[in-house]
């Protein structure tokens, strides 16, 4: 049997400048991933994140896919790529006023975790991205992550 | 404090797989902050009980909060949740040398506990108003 192996790299920069102009501080974190070589999937797109919250299942619609993937660790990048409302980031399940929100973007704004989707008592195997206001489009990349 | 700070973001990420496929995205973005009560950032160390990376945004117009962790340790875990309670609204699960960035609309502490062992974490922790 064919095994999949994957990788992931993320990288950024991020800092803080005051009214003076000085900055308060700056950092630019990297990783590299090891070699996953039970990896199930590398899941990429664009959504419409309607007012009624839109999974995003990492292995596609595929159900056996979405159920071998490792929902402890998935490597999830979610950016609103739209230009109004925000969308608020969950596991799937918990959206709407729940406090297990993983990150509320307003437009431009992004998120990066390696996330645990089925924390708490949560058995939940999938992302969702949602607006309450009017539906916003939101890209993403996945990636099965080694267990922890 | 003094108003009108200005945060600046960017990233870029890539997924591959040994067979030559590959899928990658990035972003920026800049947020001006007209009110901030607490700026965070620095190393701290992080016990197996529930550590407090920044408490629940407080004053008026505070409206949440945007926060990097990185895990320092080269060995151990780190579990990084909302709402300051161990194994309760996780936001991630972080092995050495890996991080996160969120940004949090709510009235929630972030908080985050070791797995095995005290660990030492990179981290910022800014509040921001309700206009940012």
């Amino acid at each position: 049997m064919a095994i999949q192996t994957t990788s992931f790299t993320a990288s950024g920069t991020f800092s803080l400048t005051d009214a003076e102009g000085t900055t308060v501080f700056s950092y630019s974190p990297s990783f590299t991933s090891s070699s996953n070589v039970a990896s199930i999937s590398i899941t990429a797109g664009e959504v419409l994140a309607g007012t009624t919250a839109v999974d995003i299942l990492i292995g596609g619609e595929d159900a056996a896919a979405v159920a071998a993937s490792n929902h402890d660790r998935i490597y999830t990048f979610v950016k609103n790529i739209d230009s109004d409302h925000s969308i608020e980031v969950s596991p799937a399940g918990q959206e709407d006023a729940s406090s297990m929100e993983c990150a509320d973007l307003k437009p431009g704004e992004f998120f990066f975790a390696p996330m645990e989707l089925n924390s708490d008592a949560n058995t939940t195997t999938s992302l969702t991205v949602g607006n309450g206001t009017s539906a916003q489009k939101v890209q993403y990349l996945l990636c099965d992550a080694i267990d922890n | 404090m003094p108003s009108n700070y200005t945060f600046n973001a960017s990233m870029s990420c890539s997924a591959s797989s040994d067979s030559g496929y590959g899928a990658s995205q990035s972003g920026s973005f800049s947020l001006n902050i007209t009110q901030v009560n607490s700026v965070q950032s620095g190393r701290k160390e992080i016990a197996l009980t529930n550590t407090e990376i920044c408490a629940a945004p407080s004053g008026t117009g505070m409206a949440g909060k945007i926060v990097y962790v990185r895990n320092l340790d080269k060995v151990n875990f780190l579990e990084v949740h909302s709402v300051a309670t161990v194994d309760t609204n996780v936001i991630g699960i972080l092995e050495p040398g890996e991080w996160l960035f969120t940004v949090l609309r709510d009235d929630q502490a972030v908080g985050a506990s070791a797995d095995t062992a005290v660990i030492d974490i990179e981290y910022f922790a800014v509040e921001i108003d309700d206009q940012a």
